[in-house]
């Protein structure tokens, strides 16, 4: 299996802005993979959303050739990695896709806490790692010191660390040189049954989902009768190939090899990551390992705002939904919002994301509900339901308990951060687990976390408290009973259904003022009085109330202009579109999101 | 058929504080201009076909401050308007500035029935915080002349001044009304517009006196008999101001001078803000380049219209969703098929019409 030893497949481990993007920029130069006409910046990250928040959401793999020193040709292929916790799932397949991993470290800054996540998963998959050195050309650059650094992490000589200028075109064919010397080739059996690593996949509007995968065992040609271990499904391949800016169609995929599929598949959830293809003819007796399902962890209620309506949001959904499988939603009818859905995300950015994917990529202007997780109630009968939103909940009495999802929360962070960190965990109902440390500098804390939690802003406050240092990667673990309430909303005596959330006893007073005393804040003076009171069932914990206005009216009428009043009545119904009716009051839109921003945590 | 005549005068001595209506330092030149195309208009209004079947009953003389008239030029201008054929006068009102006049004996020899005097208050420092150039005392002595020549006037009072005792300039006023026997008044908040003095130097304005002191004049003014039949408006009855209550009640009126609107055969023009406008178009001009108001925009103008006025408004024109939570909470009342304002319905009536329109 000659072919095999002139490939390497890797990916790139970076914090935001260590040059990740640039660094690949110049290896696809180098390589002369594109022309230069081609070479816009950055042409990793090809969505407008990645490129203004810096991160990247989908992985894009590109395959390069490159002519080392030795006179050999070598096929690269880089792999790129999704960079936030909610898509640490997708960041393990894709490692697990390569041979090895370059870590990018800018020489002014060091290595951060959140790069560490990365390091360990590329680690516990076994890649080689090749430390590097970017922005040396900076005046602030401190390459000696973290030379020594990086080698005492990684167990190599300081002179092993690769000193590169990306943006300057300093040490490239260094790196590209310790990429062929360091990273191992693939191995595998070109001959035996099929096993192919799903690790990313997208819907073609004309062609149907295109699956990257990495050939781990066998060859698969045009016309194979492919399956899917996870679903079960079989599909006729039609066509494979390379990827590098486009799409370069070959006869077969051989083992060690990195490409793409089309099978004619209609739906992205037929093609998970993580799942192993192996033919029909000659089928694989295991999958590879490490798959798992992917499940939403975040909910809330997604309703048309002003502009929209339902049947615009239903399409822009399900148009969505062919690219991103990790969402799922089902209708949901709301007394106050009206018609809508609600949809589980697989963490907040996720959500965060989709929200404003419906707004640019389709017009669709939404209103969302307080983001919730999943709870488990046990009625007493025995029957189990599982409740993703609080007005579902039912009342109390009629059921045994709820349980409510948790999470093994691992925190990395500079070690001067662990008592605001500590303080912050423990304000969350967070339990203490252990402390190990890293490095000199770096500790990795272990909390257990319910879920709900740490889905609002916890990451927000992380960063806070850590001078954003701090990173933190979670994990499911199974449900537990906890001392949970409904916290409802009533607009002067009528429950609005939108703001009620599942919250722990001990945290309900805290959050009924903020609430209550934020909708004061937002919702603007009417006619009569408003009373807002936040209750657990019957009772009544929090009470605000907003004045009714005085004064609204145009004392003159002058000569018969009436063009004041008109323009009055048109400004006044433009304003109401923004308005949503609960019973008398007008509640303005942003109310709703006014709530999701409410800080968390009691003083 | 009945139709109004509005005639803006666009001339100031001086501009107060808190106006914005549209006027202008007074200029021979332009005041002549001014007087010409005026009585033009109204000449061509005698000529039109368009207004054959109309009958001028109401004329309105606003500002401005249309006492700086010449009286010869007013009778000129009422000369015309009395050569419509069809005229049948009811009421001609001239506002006034005190300090401007010394006989209203010539004015009721021309044929002016009613005159809206703008006191705006009995204080001398409220009067120069406002802006205006006439004092307290020219206020007493313009009301003495006036009391002895007519017996149909009104006066205009700004209220909620702010760092004044309010309720104490309210006392002064109704004291004057009293004493001068004053059969009609319009009271009105000072108001704080864009583009003002006042907008400028950023005068706030106390929402809760407002709401205080709107209650108590019209328990004073109900006191001496008045009716108050308009947001601010109020009058003995008999003393309305027929031309004003066009208004509400969407009858027909001409507009002329800068800054004039029209309204007339279901139809809204007017002059633009500036004297260009005046001078180039005729009223004609102006009604045919104007658009028919389609039957919502009408519906809506007579609910926010109809319910400044006492007499309210057909009870079908309105939105029946909100009206009984309205009623109930005291911002109107019912009466046969009619829907009628209270007085707290008024102090918010941008929010009360939208409910119900």
């Amino acid at each position: 299996m000659d072919y095999q030893k002139k490939i390497r497949n890797f990916s790139i481990i970076a914090h935001i802005d260590h040059g990740k993007s640039t660094l690949a920029d110049r290896m696809i130069e180098i390589t002369k993979t594109i022309s230069e006409r081609e070479l816009v910046d950055q042409v990793l990250d090809s969505m407008d959303l990645e490129r203004e928040r810096g991160i990247t959401i989908k992985s894009h793999p590109i395959r390069m050739e490159y002519k080392s020193k030795d006179g050999e040709i070598y096929i690269f292929n880089l792999i790129d990695t999704p960079g936030h916790v909610d898509f640490s799932y997708e960041v393990s397949r894709s490692l697990a896709a390569c041979e090895g991993a370059i870590l990018v470290v800018d020489a002014s800054q060091g290595i951060e806490a959140q790069t560490f996540s990365t390091l360990y998963q590329a680690l516990e998959n076994d890649l080689a790692i090749i430390p590097v050195l970017n922005k040396i050309d900076l005046p602030s650059a401190r390459v000696e010191e973290l030379s020594e650094e990086l080698s005492d992490l990684l167990g190599v000589f300081p002179e092993e660390v690769i000193k590169v200028s990306a943006k300057m075109g300093i040490g490239i064919e260094d790196l590209m040189e310790a990429i062929v010397r360091e990273i191992p080739a693939p191995e595998g059996d070109e001959n035996a049954p099929v096993r192919a690593l799903i690790f990313d996949s997208f819907y073609d509007k004309y062609r149907g989902v295109v699956v990257y995968v990495r050939m781990k065992e066998g060859t698969l040609k045009i016309g194979d009768k492919i399956k899917f271990f996870a679903t079960g499904k079989e599909f006729e391949i039609e066509e494979l190939g390379y990827i590098k800016l486009g799409r370069y169609p070959q006869k077969q995929l051989k083992a060690g090899e990195i490409g793409y599929i089309i099978a004619n598949i209609k739906e992205i959830r037929d093609a998970r990551v993580g799942d192993t293809i192996t033919t029909v003819e000659n089928p694989a007796k295991e999958p590879l390992p490490g798959y798992k399902e992917v499940k939403p962890m975040v909910y809330c209620g997604i309703f048309p705002a002003e502009g929209s309506n339902y049947e615009d949001l239903k399409e822009a959904l399900e148009r969505l939904s062919l690219n991103d499988s990790s969402i799922v939603y089902e209708p949901e009818v709301s007394d106050a919002l009206g018609h809508g859905f609600r949809a589980g995300f697989l963490g907040l950015l996720h959500m965060e994301i989709v929200q404003e994917r419906l707004y640019r990529e389709f017009g669709v202007n939404i209103i969302t509900t307080v983001p919730s997780v999943k709870y488990k109630v046990i009625m007493k009968d025995g029957e189990e339901r599982f409740i993703s939103n609080p007005s579902e909940l039912p009342q109390p009495g009629t059921f045994e308990k709820i349980e409510e999802p948790f999470v093994r929360g691992i925190i990395i962070t500079p070690n001067n951060y662990m008592s605001p960190i500590i303080k912050l965990a423990q304000d969350r109902r967070g339990e203490y687990i252990s402390t190990s440390t890293i490095d000199v500098n770096t500790v990795e804390l272990t909390f257990e976390f319910p879920l709900g939690e740490i889905i609002l802003d916890f990451f927000d406050k992380l960063k806070s408290v850590s001078s954003g240092y701090a990173s933190m990667d979670y994990e499911f673990i199974g449900y537990r009973e906890g001392d949970l309430v409904k916290l409802d909303i009533l607009i002067n005596g009528q429950k609005v259904d939108a703001f009620s959330v599942i919250i722990h006893r001990k945290r309900a007073y805290y959050m009924a003022r903020a609430i209550v005393d934020k909708l004061k804040e937002v919702i603007p003076r009417q006619l009569f009085e408003v009373v807002i009171q936040a209750a657990i069932g019957n009772k009544i914990i929090a009470r605000s109330s907003i004045k009714p206005m005085r004064k609204d009216v145009l004392a003159k009428c002058y000569g018969g202009d009436v063009t004041r009043k008109k323009k009055l009545l048109e400004k006044q119904k433009e304003g109401k579109k923004r308005m949503k009716m609960i019973g008398k009051v007008e509640v303005p839109q942003e109310a709703f999101l006014a709530v999701l921003k409410i800080d968390q945590v009691g003083g | 058929m009945n139709v109004g005549l509005y005639i803006h005068f666009p001339f100031c001595l001086s501009k107060c504080f808190y106006c914005k209506f549209f006027s202008v330092r007074f200029k021979d030149a332009l005041y002549s201009k001014y007087i010409e195309k005026l009585i033009s208009d109204i000449k061509l209004l005698n000529q039109l076909p368009e207004f054959e079947e109309y009958k001028i009953d109401t004329v309105y003389f606003g500002g401005g401050t249309p006492s700086l008239i010449d009286i010869r030029d007013l009778d000129r201008i009422l000369n015309e308007i009395f050569r419509y054929k069809n005229t049948q006068i009811k009421e001609i009102t001239l506002e006034v500035n005190p300090k401007t006049v010394e006989d209203f004996r010539l004015y009721k020899e021309i044929g002016i029935t009613r005159i809206s005097l703008g006191i705006q208050n009995f204080n001398d420092n409220v009067l120069k915080f406002l802006g205006r150039v006439h004092s307290k005392e020219d206020n007493i002595k313009t009301l003495e002349l006036l009391s002895r020549e007519y017996d149909n006037f009104s006066i205009d009072i700004i209220y909620n001044i702010p760092g004044f005792n309010n309720k104490k300039l309210v006392d002064d006023a109704i004291f004057y009304i009293k004493k001068f026997k004053i059969p009609h008044a319009s009271f009105y908040e000072l108001t704080i517009e864009e583009g003002t003095k006042f907008y400028k130097d950023n005068i706030k304005i106390d929402e809760e006196e407002f709401d205080y002191l709107y209650d108590y004049i019209d328990m004073k003014l109900r006191e001496l008999g008045f009716i108050h039949y308009e947001v601010s408006n109020y009058g003995e009855r008999g003393y309305f101001s027929i031309h004003n209550i066009k208004y509400w009640r969407r009858e027909y009126y001409i507009g002329l001078g800068p800054a004039s609107h029209s309204f007339f055969k279901e139809r809204r023009f007017y002059y633009s803000y500036d004297f260009n406008d005046f001078f180039t178009n005729s009223i004609l001009d102006k009604f045919k380049s104007s658009n028919k108001l389609n039957k919502e925009e009408i519906r809506e103008e007579e609910i926010f219209l109809g319910l400044r006025f006492y007499e309210g408004i057909d009870i079908s024109l309105v939105k029946k969703e909100y009206i009984s939570f309205l009623e109930k909470e005291g911002f109107i009342y019912i009466e046969k098929n009619k829907i009628k304002p209270t007085i707290k319905g008024w102090k918010l009536f941008n929010s009360l019409v939208y409910y119900l329109i």
